[in-house]
């Protein structure tokens, strides 16, 4: 079957088609899905269709009389043959002589059956090998659509949109309904399609969503920085992707459907489509989601057979605000892998673990790994200062996102107050994304720098928000005076319990919004006295061991492991 | 009667707040407008956050080409201008091919068109990545193509967004159309 261009035609949500694809690509790479007769083109040789309806609709539709027709002769969901022995005496009597058209079954003893009922050639497409013992089976239930775990009926996940294909890279899969010939099949092709897989390029692509911070980008860039010679490409949907490009890598940005205030559907149609063309043209090992969620277009191009080689990583932060909960839900079922950086605050009042234990795993490989930040090159105070324009004297950084909340701006006034008071100056930086802002007329002076960490020698303490880079650079590199001013409102992480764990572990102050004066005037106090805190070190930055988790995840994931 | 009446007032309030509704939409556009020339003014538009990430551009123009049958997306009109219908209005793309004083001078007078009387939704094209974030917050639609032709964007940017000439920012001269279209039919 080499240097052939197979299309295959089945129904929507048809199970066989990944399994069938996977399937034809251990013969050739040239394997195209089609979801109907016009994505027939000129250099396709084989037109496969999953079963004989697929055939009876589309045949006749199909131009190009020299493509060979493979017809796929399923049992049905029954033990009886008669359906299948009607079908293919109907399409026997329809068949065009001129046409080249080779029949198929999935079980040998029913082509056997079929061949000698009708006096013609039925193939039977051996299902190779299956290697059970080296994995943990997962149950599929094909009527239902479901796929679960034996050993917990509560984890059952809906299989529309997947690919069993990618599911049997890593599980062993057993049809769980004795009734149903066509399902073993299926599951059986499947299984036994996971050896011999076609390797993938030394290349992955991150993808990091539309937001208002930097934390994806500087959590992903982090961990791309670990992965040696592996080469990253990054799709970015946050305006500054530029700061991804300045890393040296390739950057495709794209606008979110809110950016552009696009209809959702009609955008995730775009975007699958550019997904898949980058996916087989350049076969990424992985495709690595640093986001609140897998959105569903990047898990629909993944269950797609032309992506089956990649695998699926979710770098997925945790501590999220209860009230959000639902939205951290989606798309764990697609992933191979879960990387869960750690949260410093995550020990503390058995807040966070209320949380972790909520979210959803599917079947992927759950990694807990050290908090991951970007590693950085500390410059001296003296270095720091001239880099940022700064002058003597005492200065605190202020430092408060691209957003603007509400919240802030009755605390700002009396932060100004007490520093003036104690003659600081405040120095406030500007997001890589954010504009000219009533800030920067409050503020002595302002300077937009990335990655902050590299500065804070210049500075005598810090005031910023809780989100996961700042909260855990502070903690981890930095030795000043720190007053955090969680987000509350907005976002999806609980801001605010990580800076109360600060708080209540003498790491850093938390504003009192009840007694805020007081808390500025203590703060600033510290920064007066050049007092400086006794934070724990990072016991390591979890960017290497993540990197190791991706290497694994691709690993075990070309080579059809399961450990 | 009672009834007509009720219908009658709460056709009003709707209209009331229709009205204010659309008041404060063109003073925020005001707002929005005049912060966005002021930076493009002070020369502080495109300033990024790393020195080292000037001009950091792609290597290439990657989107899939010979799309079919996917429906254009929207194209947004912008933060800085408002219009009752702004779906009526053309799409256009405006390429700025170098950041010199010429192309800002001709920027500003082009957003001041906008903004006075909206005549198009405009597709930014950039060379440079660092040029993106300045677009994007005041809600405009911007494509980075780095060093591809526009004989190799004009097409996809037609087919995503409906894009029907690309004009060059400096000096404002049609760098690609749609050659489908009639060139009486160029705005």
């Amino acid at each position: 079957m080499k240097d052939r261009m197979h299309l295959i035609i089945g129904r929507k949500n048809d199970l066989m088609t990944g399994p069938l694809q996977q399937f034809l690509s251990q013969a050739s790479n040239k394997v195209r899905l089609g979801a109907s007769a016009s994505d027939h083109t000129a250099d396709t040789t084989d037109i496969w269709f999953a079963d004989h309806v697929s055939y009876l609709v589309y045949s006749s539709q199909v131009k190009g009389q020299t493509s060979r027709r493979h017809v796929l002769l399923r049992p049905g969901q029954e033990i009886d043959r008669q359906p299948v022995n009607l079908s293919l005496a109907f399409m026997l009597a329809q068949s065009n002589p001129d046409i080249i058209t080779q029949f198929w079954a999935l079980r040998s003893d029913l082509a056997e059956d079929l061949s000698t009922t009708h006096g013609v050639d039925v193939q039977y497409l051996g299902a190779g090998p299956n290697d059970p013992a080296s994995r943990a089976s997962l149950l599929v239930d094909a009527s239902q659509m479901t796929i679960g775990h034996p050993d917990n009926p509560a984890l059952t996940l809906p299989l529309r949109k997947a690919n069993l294909a990618r599911v049997a890279r890593r599980y062993n899969l057993v049809c769980n309904e004795v009734q149903n010939a066509d399902g073993h099949c299926v599951v059986a092709l499947a299984n036994s399609a996971r050896s011999n897989q076609p390797r993938s390029s030394d290349r992955v692509l991150f993808i990091l969503p539309h937001g208002a911070g930097l934390g994806h980008m500087s959590r992903c860039l982090a961990v791309a920085h670990q992965l040696g010679s592996m080469r990253c490409d990054f799709l970015v949907y946050n305006a500054a992707a530029y700061l991804v490009g300045a890393a040296g890598h390739h950057v495709i940005h794209r606008q979110s459907a809110i950016s552009l205030n696009a209809n959702s559907n009609d955008w995730r149609a775009w975007e699958r489509v550019d997904l898949l063309h980058y996916i087989t043209t350049n076969q990424p090992s992985a495709v690595i989601v640093d986001a609140s969620n897998i959105d569903p277009f990047i898990a629909e191009t993944l269950a797609h057979p032309a992506a089956v080689n990649t695998a699926l990583i979710w770098i997925r932060r945790e501590m999220w605000r209860k009230d959000r909960l639902r939205l951290a839900n989606v798309g764990a079922l697609h992933c191979d892998a879960i990387i869960i950086p750690d949260e410093l605050a995550a020990f503390h009042e058995n807040l966070a673990s209320d949380v972790i234990a909520t979210l959803e795993n599917g079947f992927a490989k759950v990694h807990n790994v050290a908090p991951v930040t970007l590693p950085t090159v500390p410059l001296s105070r003296p270095k720091a200062r001239k880099a940022l324009g700064l002058g003597r004297g005492r200065i605190c950084l202020i430092s408060l996102g691209a957003w603007e909340d509400a919240q802030h701006e009755q605390h700002i006034a009396t932060i100004i107050t007490a520093a003036k008071k104690h003659k600081i100056k405040l120095v406030s930086v500007r997001s890589p994304l954010a504009g000219p802002s009533l800030q920067d007329k409050i503020f002595q002076q302002q300077i937009t720098a990335y990655p902050m960490a590299q500065y804070f020698a210049a500075f005598d303490g810090v005031i910023s928000t809780a989100g996961y880079n700042s909260f855990h650079e502070l903690i981890h590199l930095y030795s000043g005076p720190v007053m955090f001013l969680p987000v509350d409102k907005r976002g999806l992480d609980d801001q605010v319990a990580r800076a109360r764990f600060a708080a209540q572990n003498s790491l850093a102050d938390i504003i009192d919004p009840r007694h805020p004066t007081q808390s500025a005037e203590a703060f600033f106090l510290k920064l007066r006295n050049k007092q400086t805190i006794d934070r724990p070190a990072s016991r390591e930055n979890g960017a290497h061991i993540a990197a190791r988790a991706i290497m694994h995840c691709i690993k075990t994931y070309q080579e059809g492991v399961n450990d | 009667m009672i009834e007509k009446s009720k219908t009658a007032a709460n056709l009003e309030l709707l209209q009331d707040i229709t009205r204010e509704r659309n008041e404060h939409a063109q003073r925020l556009a005001r707002f929005e407008f005049q912060a966005m020339k002021a930076e493009l003014a002070d020369g502080t538009a495109f300033t990024v956050a790393n020195a080292s990430a000037s001009g950091a551009a792609p290597d290439s123009f990657s989107f899939a080409v010979d799309v079919l049958g996917l429906p254009q997306l929207n194209v947004p009109l912008s933060r800085i201008a408002w219009h009752a219908e702004p779906n009526s209005l053309p799409v256009i793309a405006i390429l700025i091919e170098i950041r010199s004083p010429e192309t800002v001078i001709s920027l500003i007078a082009l957003l001041h068109e906008l903004h006075a009387t909206p005549f198009a939704r405009i597709v930014f094209i950039t060379r440079h990545l660092d040029m993106v974030p300045f677009f994007d917050r005041y809600g405009f639609a911007v494509v980075c193509v780095g060093a591809s032709h526009t004989n190799i964007a004009g097409p996809i940017l037609l087919q995503r967004f409906g894009v029907r000439q690309i004009r060059n920012a400096k000096d404002g001269k049609t760098v690609w159309f749609d050659k489908t279209l009639p060139r009486t039919q160029l705005p």
